[in-house]
């Protein structure tokens, strides 16, 4: 049997369920508060994951969510706009969870955002809640659906080829005390539909934070989604993300996460499952980790079925005291013949006090199929740190230079130039922290 | 049917060649595990107080802990209390081969290792295990002579315990997991091999290990100590009669190598792996680690599994000492319904540390073939470097290979590379040997032998061709 964490929040969680649960049969309709007390019981028998689980084995979570957590209550941010004031897109506002309409643009056509009251009215979109991420045995999983507080959905119209990205700001604030933030969302790409978006997220205040955030996403058939996740929440915040997306025929899913913020402890799951044949997955993914931030990613690409293509390259550095984890699974399917799947995960580790957890790893049920993946963990190039030396470039300089192109390789694949740019800004500012040891 | 197909159905059907029971008198220990068995079998064995008192430790450890579950394989439940812990054929004390059971001689016969040939013919020295206790051991004295202490685990306590009790349960401690502690806690026998320093083993030293009484577990402990700048070469090699009901074996193999040692283990292992329905085949769960403990030290396993129905282990190496390397070369080929779950574990301590892995797995019918490896550079590893690789060839549709591996780094200096790769045959590779006038058969055993030929080539000579025999037998008439 797991062990899981049974510390004071879980304490005040399974406190609470009862009295929300009473407030919630009110204004949510049955089916969820049914849903919602089963997620309760597991989440209940089996606690908060603890390192005993595979899953979570080099994240303690009981480090992270030692701080008295409530629900959080302030709703109003300071400010907004906190990214990509330059870029050229529609702009959607979610505070604390919560969608913020009047800090948020207009939908472009052939889109259409709700929020959590339309969203459960919207029977089309309701009865989609939970059922992409199901997974019965994830405690973590039934800890957001007994307790997210709202619930937003985008629609992609079938057809509908939305030129200019949709940019959601998930904004958290923490002023007076610490805070436990539970939301999801819902993204459902129809048929031969094209949009990309981006989101970033971001925290106001020093109060400590937990954010539980599941998105599930859905690309049906011929549908081309692009999604870029730019992580710049702060230090104070311990963000942990489960997305899970369904892949139908022929669609198409480009991913990048990039965590290069300050932020305390990221823990991403992202979850793609290839339901039908013909689809193609890229994912990216960049992390720069100073003093004792956490940055755990773990992927799934499943491949269910023939004739699908997956690539997937995570680079991160390290500094300091810092930890990285990555998680790369690849599961073939017997039925997923012709299968090509590719990964590498790619590690600077600069700190003898950090470490790097890097798990690549295969389940191959089908043999006609071409699966490899990689994995390294090293330095800088001491001839290239030398060549730069020789022609005047002084060491800090060329060991930024190293780690910005090493870098380079992952944000040079984002198509979006502003956004491009942007995620240059935040690893030259972060390259550019006093106290950052280099070479 | 195509020719692909008839291939796989020849490779599902084809049978164990190496089933037979031998029917020599057996003394057995009563079913059941209870401190009552260790004392018995302590008695029986004649031994000191603290090696009783520490098998009773271990004993104890074991009832204390639970079976594991993270394993890649659906794993039986094994009824201890149903094993008999001690089983040694009656006939003892023998001087010379000439003695030994004649059917026992027709056996190794059968196995293509006739002791009488080997003896003259490949200058090695032959501990043989049948079953749990030595009942032949040559080249002794020119080994003495040398001061190389060679012999049963059992004669080793009563006549160096000093020694054992110096070194046993130091790099594998009782309670590491629940098969070790229940090995610690009954081996009735095994190897112990003591180089001294500056002593380069003037021979391969080698040990037959046959699984041959019903009901047995066979819970060997295998110690080997490589003094200060000696040198050996270990080969293992096992091979088990048919049976329908499973058998568990649970050893222990523990190496220790002190400055400048070095010490290359191989093992060619081919129990008996259940008929083409699953049924029956060998539990073989084996913990194997050593220790680079002095600087400049090395230590290689190489390993060929072709047999047993689950096989579940991670020999290992523990770099502690500066500018030590450890070596795994594998070769798991799995077929019917067999399971692997094996891999190693390089543990990097000791500044300038160099490990290389290479792992080969071949899965055929409905058979699932698991890598899984530990690499983890501690923080004083400087300079550490480690080189990994991992595929896996698939032969047939329903089978599986699996990649575990996880990576460690806690050094700035250290630099680790794995890389993993699966496929099956190319078609043009086989294409190609077509035109040039091999039929697909021999074509697939061509390829599968030029993908397993980076490990083979670790072997030393005798087990290579053996390794190659097994290897054309699991693709017999056969393979692809």
């Amino acid at each position: 049997m797991e062990k899981g964490i049974f510390n004071n929040f879980y304490t005040y969680l399974t406190g609470a369920f009862a009295g929300r649960q009473q407030a919630a049969r009110l204004t949510e309709p049955g089916w969820l508060t049914e849903k919602r007390e089963a997620a309760f019981a597991l989440f209940a028998e089996k606690g908060i994951p603890s390192r005993k689980s595979e899953e979570w084995r080099f994240t303690n979570l009981e480090k992270f969510l030692s701080h008295e957590f409530k629900f959080q209550q302030e709703v109003i941010p300071e400010r907004s706009g906190l990214a990509l004031e330059e870029l050229e897109a529609s702009r959607i506002v979610i505070v604390n969870g919560r969608f913020a309409a009047d800090l948020s643009d207009p939908i472009p056509d052939g889109m259409t955002f709700l929020d959590t009251k339309a969203a459960l009215a919207d029977a089309r979109f309701a009865e989609k809640l939970g059922t992409v991420a199901d997974f019965p045995d994830n405690p973590m999983l039934a800890l957001n659906t007994a307790f997210f507080s709202e619930f937003s959905v985008l629609h992609i119209e079938a057809k509908a080829v939305v030129e200019k990205p949709l940019h959601i700001e998930h904004i958290y604030t923490s002023h007076a005390s610490a805070a436990f933030i539970a939301y999801r969302t819902l993204v459902v790409a129809e048929k031969l539909s094209e949009a990309t978006l981006i989101e970033t997220f971001h925290s106001e205040g020093g109060a400590p934070v937990f954010v539980d955030f599941v998105s599930e996403q859905q690309v049906d058939e011929g549908a081309v989604f692009h999604s870029h996740m730019i992580n710049n929440v702060g230090e104070n915040v311990c963000f942990v993300q489960h997305r899970e997306v369904c892949q139908f025929r022929n669609s198409v899913l480009n991913n990048s996460n990039i965590s290069l913020g300050d932020a305390g402890m990221i823990r991403n799951d992202l979850n793609f499952r290839l339901k039908e044949s013909g689809t193609e997955t890229n994912l990216l993914g960049a992390y720069l980790v100073t003093g004792e931030q956490h940055v755990d990613n773990h992927t799934l690409v499943d491949h269910q079925m023939p004739h699908c293509n997956s690539s997937e390259l995570y680079k991160g550095i390290l500094h300091d005291k810092s930890r990285a984890v990555f998680n790369g699974k690849v599961f073939v399917r017997q039925d997923a013949q012709k299968t090509n799947a590719f990964q590498q995960n790619n590690n600077l580790l600069l700190s003898n006090q950090a470490t790097v957890n890097s798990k690549p790893q295969l389940e191959i049920f089908a043999d006609d199929v071409k699966c490899s993946h990689g994995s390294t963990v090293g330095q800088m190039n001491k001839d290239a740190l030398f060549y730069l030396k020789a022609r005047g470039i002084g060491e800090e300089t060329a060991g930024r230079l190293l780690m910005q192109a090493f870098v380079f390789d992952i944000l040079s694949r984002i198509e979006i130039p502003e956004l491009r740019d942007f995620t240059e800004e935040l690893l030259h500012k972060k390259l550019h922290t006093e106290n950052l040891v280099i070479a | 049917m195509s020719k692909d197909q008839e291939l796989l159905e020849s490779l599902a059907t084809s049978e164990y060649e190496y089933g037979f029971s031998t029917n020599i008198e057996m003394e057995m220990a009563p079913k059941g595990l209870n401190e009552d068995t260790i004392r018995y079998i302590s008695a029986k064995k004649n031994e000191p107080e603290w090696l009783l008192e520490w098998r009773l430790k271990a004993l104890n450890r074991f009832l204390e802990m639970e079976m594991p579950h993270w394993q890649n394989f659906d794993l039986p439940e094994i009824d201890f209390q149903d094993i008999s812990y001690y089983a040694a054929p009656k006939k003892k004390q023998l001087n010379s081969l000439d003695e030994v059971d004649p059917e026992l001689l027709e056996t190794f016969e059968k196995l293509g290792i006739p002791l009488n040939e080997q003896k003259i013919l490949s200058g090695v020295a032959v501990d043989v295990v049948f079953d749990s206790v030595s009942v032949a051991t040559t080249f002794k004295e020119k080994l003495a002579e040398k001061g190389v202490i060679f012999c049963s685990f059992g004669e080793a306590v009563q006549n160096h315990p000093d020694l054992v009790k110096k070194y046993l349960g130091t790099v594998v401690p009782v309670s590491d997991n629940i098969f070790a502690a229940l090995n610690s806690a009954v081996f009735s026998d095994g190897s112990f091999a003591y180089i001294p320093k500056g002593v380069r083993c003037p021979m391969e030293l080698s040990t037959y290990f046959r699984i041959n009484a019903m009901n047995s577990g066979q819970f060997e402990r295998t110690l080997i100590v490589a003094d200060d700048a000696s040198y050996v070469s270990y080969l293992e090699g096992c091979t088990a009669p048919m049976r329908d009901e499973n058998q568990l074996h649970a050893a222990v193999v523990e190496i220790i190598a002190l400055d400048d040692a070095e010490v290359k283990y191989s093992t060619v292992q081919n129990w008996y792996p259940g008929d083409k329905e699953g049924k029956g085949g060998v539990y073989n769960f084996v913990t194997k680690r050593g220790i680079c403990k002095g600087n400049n030290s090395k230590i290689s396993w190489t390993q060929v599994e072709t047999g047993s129905a689950i096989t579940w282990k991670y020999p290992g190496v523990i770099l502690k000492g500066d500018n030590s390397s450890g070596e795994f070369y594998s070769v798991a080929m799995t077929r019917n319904h067999q399971q692997a779950d094996t891999g190693t574990k390089m543990i990097h301590l000791g500044k300038n540390t160099k490990s290389r892995i290479i792992s080969k797995g071949i899965s055929a019918g409905k058979s699932h073939n698991s890598y899984r490896g530990l690499v983890s550079i501690g923080p004083n590893a400087d300079n550490a470097r480690n080189f990994t690789q991992c595929d896996s060839l698939l032969i047939g549709d329903r089978c599986g290979a699996h990649t575990f591996p996880y990576i460690e780094g806690k050094n700035s200096t250290a630099i680790i590379e794995h890389e993993a790769t699966t496929s099956k045959i190319a078609e043009d590779q086989i294409f190609y040997l077509n035109q040039r006038g091999l039929d697909t058969e021999k074509a697939v055993a061509l390829i599968v032998n030029g993908y397993a030929r980076e490990v083979l080539n670790n072997l030393p000579m005798e087990f290579a061709v053996e390794a190659q025999k097994l290897l054309a037998i699991s693709l017999d008439g056969s393979v692809g």
